[in-house]
């Protein structure tokens, strides 16, 4: 029975967990409880790391730094060229987004801007759970659409992981190959969906725009062909492997997504059923090492799964309206998982009146830094930018609601 | 070697043929909406005034589609100050004051084969020392106030700022502007705005 810690929400003055990788159950907990986890620490926020570390090099970066995509500062404890302690600090671009007494339309808006990259995931998440608070849930195609939206940001999403590890080997041409396939993906993605990241298309009860699927699973199919091909050439250079192999090894049952599938634990939300996954031959990736390579070589072989399953649902869908349905009046809370690019996302939604009146997330990211802060300890300096580009970070998505 | 060699010429050419030429890929619902009709329209960034909409609050989300429709159009940056200084070589520090990501990517991509836009004499520099620009995305976040004065006290003179995204021009949706700390001399609209928007930004700052 799994029941490592995954999520904690403080609602009003009481704790309230999830437990396990499928849950999606709350239950009372205190903070004395919660001690009793390796990760509840990272889960609630408090970094709690010694302060004095004597007769060793204290290296810092950040927040603002060549080389980060976003403001995150790493209180990097080195004794000669060997990481002996990590301290990221996630919350200089901390944004208090303010959730609460939001209407339900404007609250999925912000929902996507949480963490623009992950835009069709998060707003999936919160429309289901708006669905599920109203008793209205979308139809059968929207359904499979919103699997299509959220596995193209999928497929993007670890393009771009393995364009950075690349990038972090000095492997320049097959960095830039990648990133260019990223654009490919981009401009795919903007011409079947009106908007390069998604924005703006889920819906309560449906899809704000009308989507039109002719033609795309062969176009996405093309690219995956080719990701596998510069995949290959990467995999046979022995400079690339050697960075990535036996590099920040992170095997905690607690951490999510790529990350604990890489560590042989066959996780994924995607199982729970949250939308009609079985349908179309959803199979989960995963490898057994726990390294930098083992969470790339699970990102390589999801983008192939993922490539499938557009094709899949492609043939099943060939056109979906636009359709919003906010009429329903009924209030009540909701939990939901929902399996972004980055691990599964815990999302906790109380609506009254139309309006949010409860608010909590527990991203991907939030599950992982700690394991990464372990992994990458012991490691020498040079090895930082593999750990934590082969994680998938998006510091958006680790900030504070109101 | 052989490989990465035959593999980038069996690609061709895939550089954009802009700003000489018209943007080869433009995502609709990123370029501000024009009315095409009559219609309810509910703005939630309250961008829409007198049948127009506002380009530095437009957050790209469509829900004025009943009433309004994608312009197409990328080339709608304001400049309100420009240095033809910059004209030959132009080095670009990005600041993140609390992004989503989204603009994050998307001024990344300026640097992939299909914007390449060294060809144009522009750079990313890693330090703020070495900058003529400073590039800020997101909304004003409390904490990166701070690193941001600091990141602009520590360029040198001429400097150009600029608020790259709906966030960093009005606060969007989900914050304040960076105006409050930091007066842009450049603003590109958009939710994220199109790296296309971002390119002519870049150049038209050079034209001064």
């Amino acid at each position: 029975m799994d029941d490592s810690l995954s999520a904690v929400f403080r609602i009003g003055d009481e704790l309230l967990c999830v437990k396990g990788h499928q849950s999606t159950s709350l239950q009372p907990c205190t903070i004395t409880e919660l001690d009793s986890y390796e990760n509840s620490i990272a889960l609630l926020g408090q970094h709690d790391f010694p302060r004095e570390l004597p007769e060793k090099f204290n290296f810092n970066l950040g927040p603002v730094a060549g080389g980060l995509l976003e403001s995150v500062k790493m209180n990097v404890y080195t004794d000669g060229e060997r990481i002996v302690e990590i301290r990221p600090d996630p919350s200089f671009k901390n944004r208090n987004i303010h959730m609460r007494k939001s209407g339900i339309d404007e609250a999925l808006l912000k929902m996507e801007r949480v963490n623009g990259v992950y835009a069709a995931s998060f707003g999936t998440a919160f429309c289901l759970a708006v669905e599920e608070i109203q008793q209205s849930p979308a139809d059968y195609d929207t359904q499979l659409t919103r699997i299509l939206i959220s596995e193209l940001e999928r497929i993007t999403n670890h393009i771009h992981v393995i364009a950075k590890l690349s990038e972090g080997a000095s492997q320049n041409v097959a960095t830039q190959h990648l990133f260019s396939l990223e654009e490919r993906v981009r401009r795919i993605i903007s011409e079947y969906f009106g908007h390069r990241f998604f924005y703006g298309l889920n819906s309560i009860g449906g899809l704000e725009r009308e989507v039109n699927t002719n033609g795309l699973g062969g176009r996405i199919s093309s690219v995956v062909d080719e990701f596998n091909s510069i995949w290959d050439a990467l995999a046979s250079s022995r400079l690339f492997l050697d960075r990535l192999q036996t590099t920040c090894f992170a095997k905690k049952e607690w951490t999510v997504g790529p990350v604990v599938r890489a560590a042989d634990f066959k996780y994924d939300a995607r199982l729970s059923g949250y939308l009609p996954y079985a349908d179309i031959g959803f199979e989960v990736a995963s490898d057994d090492t726990g390294d930098v390579l083992s969470r790339a070589l699970v990102r390589q072989h999801e983008v192939e799964i993922s490539s499938r399953m557009i094709e899949e649902i492609c043939r099943k869908v060939r056109k979906v309206g636009k359709k919003r349905d906010l009429s329903s009046d009924k209030n009540g809370w909701s939990v939901k998982r929902v399996e972004t690019p980055g691990g599964d996302m815990i999302l906790f939604l109380g609506i009254s009146g139309g309006f949010v009146t409860d608010f909590g997330i527990r991203s991907a990211s939030m599950a992982n830094i700690l394991a990464f802060a372990k992994g990458a300890t012991s490691g020498i300096l040079t090895d930082f930018t593999f750990a934590w580009e082969s994680f998938g970070f998006w510091i958006s998505e680790m900030g504070d609601y109101i | 070697m052989k490989n990465w060699a035959v593999r980038g010429l069996s690609r061709r050419r895939m550089t954009t043929a802009f700003p000489r030429g018209e943007p080869e890929s433009v995502a609709p619902w990123s370029t501000i909406p024009v009315k095409v009709r009559e219609g309810t329209v509910l703005c939630p960034a309250d961008a829409i005034h007198d049948n127009s909409v506002i380009a530095e609050k437009c957050i790209s989300c469509g829900r004025c589609s009943d009433a309004f429709a994608p312009g197409g159009n990328v080339r709608t940056v304001l400049v309100r100050r420009a240095d033809g200084v910059f004209r030959k070589s132009f080095n670009i520090f990005i600041i993140d004051t609390g992004s989503c990501g989204a603009c994050n990517l998307e001024v990344k991509a300026l640097t992939n084969p299909i914007y390449d836009m060294h060809r144009l004499g522009i750079f990313f520099t890693s330090t703020p020392r070495h900058a003529d620009a400073l590039l800020v995305v997101g909304v004003m976040s409390e904490n990166m106030k701070e690193p941001l004065k600091k990141a602009y006290e520590a360029m040198p003179y001429p400097k150009l700022v600029f608020a790259v995204g709906a966030c960093a021009v009005s606060g969007g949706i989900l914050g304040k502007s960076i105006e409050e700390t930091l007066n842009a001399d450049v603003i590109v609209p958009g939710c994220p705005p199109s790296p296309f928007t971002i390119l002519d930004a870049l150049l038209k700052s050079r034209e001064g």
